[in-house]
């Protein structure tokens, strides 16, 4: 027999009964729509959990730490973050930038033109590696690798106000403060910064009471946008000027307080890491700390969010399995009473010359055509259960403020398959039985009934 | 040989309980290709069980079945469906249409399990219902056709997959005199004209008296063999 006659023959004896075929179906569909609503719920704030990382950092970016010794004493080395350290760490499969930083240990006062800005932090960066880390700017380049220029993060801008002439200490009049977390009132326009001309003034105590200020002019490349990890005003330079300032104002490198003994020796205050997909963290991961530096991931947090989601799904998912287990029985029930009333049917048929796998087949079909049916409509049922859980209300559970949520209740193609695979699974299971007793039918006994 | 139908001391024994009920005691026959025989005997001497014996519905007790020269006896149940697909017709007294399924679609049903391309299926099967001259009822359910039209499409069915043997057990039983005349004489042109073996059982004396040989069963033994000219 043909697979679409079967299928054929099968359709119409469904339809024959007609509401026997519904009910049957039904249970399937409760089932598996039970299953899909379930999982996609759990898949969902699994999402969302995993997504509030995501907009907090990114992800395939790590920030490297000097290591050191847990047992301190006359032997004891701190692992330091050096030109060596760099090569080390871009030989770690999975790397795709490194991009060393150091701060300035020294306060900064930023000047354009009559306004001025305090209390930005100063980082300096290996411009080479920069396009590795994919920078969003909001308006022009990133740093060239050139000598004096600076980028700076979208805060900059309302750091700065307009200095009081005599009295610096009424500067807050105004000095307006934007908070991050509000949306930008746009009452005042933000100062546009960009191919400007900064001066940057640090000073040092040279004495008692005598100071001494010195001044950077920098030209403003670009501007970033806002977003991940993007906390707070942040002005970018190039490392060797940073690197110059700290030797103006004292120091040199990290620590020591020692000068930077050669190229090769120059220390670095953290290195940033880029890696090359998600997947490949937590393996850049164990090979930075193998080499003795300190990092840390939000992966590791999403592992633990993701073991404690897939308990989440085991069980949603189980009770919905158990529903599906009530329908498999309804289903054998159902082919059963379908042999009793096709006895005479099925003896016709062996006698016209119907082979026992076809008989088999047939029943087989049967079923199976009653949970894919089942499996269809649970499927609608499961997608309509998500929207209406997505078009509830947003609730801010995991999320941070001002972020963009995403669905509650997510159905991936996988879920769909599987579903609709599993309730297929589950009417040929319980045919089994069933068509098997229809095979054994012994044509002469069934052609007697009437 | 193609057609033809021997028994071998064929015995059969029914099970009643722990009671063994003999049926038949030994039947040898032999029916030659393209010849139309009639079994006859009053209810109760055996015909019937004969006849599904030949079908393979049955295993005797013991003996011999040969049938266009295969040995049915020691097929499995399995084998004993193919052959039945691919040599045999068969014939009901109450018809045993699917009540679910048209005429054309009762007669397809036959090559469906033979695994037939539907077109070519649809177009034997409508040659086949033409020939038994229900051109017209093609597209009817049984319960929208007589008796006799019913039969007629039931022999259709018999004939769809060109087996060398029709079984018929009494395939007038449930027809009028006229109409069953109709039925017989139908299966008799197609005997004579398509050269196919006929095994009918029947118990009137006057239908079978249109095939070639009639035999006669009494208490599971053949007792008389009658030709007619």
């Amino acid at each position: 027999m043909r697979f679409l006659d079967g299928i054929m023959l099968v359709w119409r004896n469904l339809l024959r009964r007609k509401s026997r075929t519904f009910l049957t179906a039904l249970g399937v569909a409760i089932g598996t729509a039970a299953i899909v609503g379930m999982v996609a719920l759990a898949i969902g704030l699994k999402e969302n959990a995993v997504r509030s990382f995501d907009n907090f950092q990114d992800i395939t970016v790590l920030d490297i730490y000097p290591g050191w010794n847990e047992t301190p004493g006359p032997n004891s080395q701190t692992k330091q973050l050096t030109e060596d350290s760099v090569a080390d760490l871009k030989r770690i499969p999975g790397v795709v930038g490194v991009m060393p930083q150091t701060g300035l240990y020294g306060a900064l006062e930023v000047q354009m033109g009559r306004m001025v800005g305090e209390g930005m932090q100063v980082i300096g960066v290996d411009a080479r590696e920069a396009e590795k880390f994919d920078f969003q700017l909001q308006e022009g380049t990133f740093l060239s690798g050139s000598k004096n220029e600076a980028v700076i993060s979208y805060l900059v801008p309302d750091y700065m106000y307009q200095k009081q002439r005599n009295s610096r200490d009424n500067k807050d009049e105004g000095h307006y403060y934007r908070d991050p977390f509000q949306e930008d009132s746009g009452v005042k326009p933000r100062l546009d910064m960009v191919n400007k001309t900064l001066n940057l003034v640090l000073t040092r105590h040279t004495g008692e009471d005598s100071l001494e200020t010195r001044t950077y002019k920098v030209r403003v490349k670009g501007m970033l946008s806002e977003g991940k990890g993007q906390w707070g005003p942040i002005i970018y330079l190039p490392m060797e000027m940073v690197q110059e300032m700290n030797e103006w104002l004292g120091h040199s490198g990290f620590g020591t307080g020692g000068r930077s003994r050669g190229r090769n020796h120059v220390e670095y205050e953290m290195v940033r890491v880029k890696v090359a997909s998600r997947n490949e963290v937590e393996q850049v991961v164990d090979g930075i700390k193998a080499l003795g530096y300190q990092t840390w991931s939000p992966m590791e947090a999403i592992k633990e969010i993701n073991s404690f989601f897939l308990v989440v799904q085991l069980i949603l998912g189980g009770i919905g399995a158990i529903s599906l287990l009530v329908a498999s029985i309804g289903i054998m029930n159902t082919m059963f009473m379908s042999i009793l009333e096709r006895t005479k049917e099925i003896g016709i048929m062996k006698v016209l010359g119907a082979t026992i796998p076809s008989i088999r087949q047939m029943f087989l079909l049967e079923s199976g055509l009653i949970g894919c049916l089942g499996g269809i409509s649970g499927l609608i049922v499961g997608y309509i259960f998500a929207s209406l859980v997505n078009m509830a209300p947003q609730s801010n559970l995991f999320g941070m403020p001002g972020e963009e949520l995403g669905d509650i209740a997510v159905i991936p193609p996988w879920l769909v398959l599987f579903a609709l695979g599993f309730s297929i699974f589950i009417g040929v299971i319980s045919g089994l039985l069933p068509a098997n007793r229809a095979a054994k039918i012994s044509p002469l006994q069934a052609l007697r009934q009437e | 040989m193609i057609g033809s139908i021997e028994t071998c001391d064929l015995k059969h024994t029914f099970k009643l309980g722990k009671i063994d009920v003999p049926v038949l005691h030994g039947i040898n026959l032999q029916v030659k290709s393209g010849e139309f025989v009639a079994l006859c005997g009053a209810s109760g001497s055996g015909k019937s069980t004969l006849l599904n014996l030949i079908a393979g519905l049955t295993k005797p007790t013991g003996g011999k079945i040969i049938i266009n020269d295969t040995d049915i006896t020691n097929l499995s149940e399995n084998q004993l469906c193919l052959f039945r697909q691919k040599n045999l017709g068969f014939i009901f007294q109450s018809y045993n249409l699917i009540p679910s399924l048209t005429a054309l679609e009762n007669v397809e049903l036959t090559l469906i399990f033979a695994g037939l391309p539907p077109r070519e299926r649809k177009e034997k099967a409508q040659f086949f219902l033409e020939l038994v001259g229900l051109a017209d009822r093609m597209n009817h359910k049984p319960n929208e056709l007589s008796g006799g039209q019913q039969q007629r499409v039931s022999v259709a069915r018999a004939l769809v997959n060109n087996p060398s043997v029709v079984l018929a057990d009494e395939p007038t039983g449930n027809l009028d005199s006229h109409t069953g005349r109709e039925i017989m004489n139908l299966m008799r042109k197609i005997n004579i004209e398509g050269k196919r073996t006929f095994l009918v059982v029947t118990h009137d004396l006057s239908l079978a008296r249109l095939a070639d040989r009639v035999i006669f069963l009494r208490d599971g033994l053949v007792v008389e063999e009658e030709v007619v000219a």
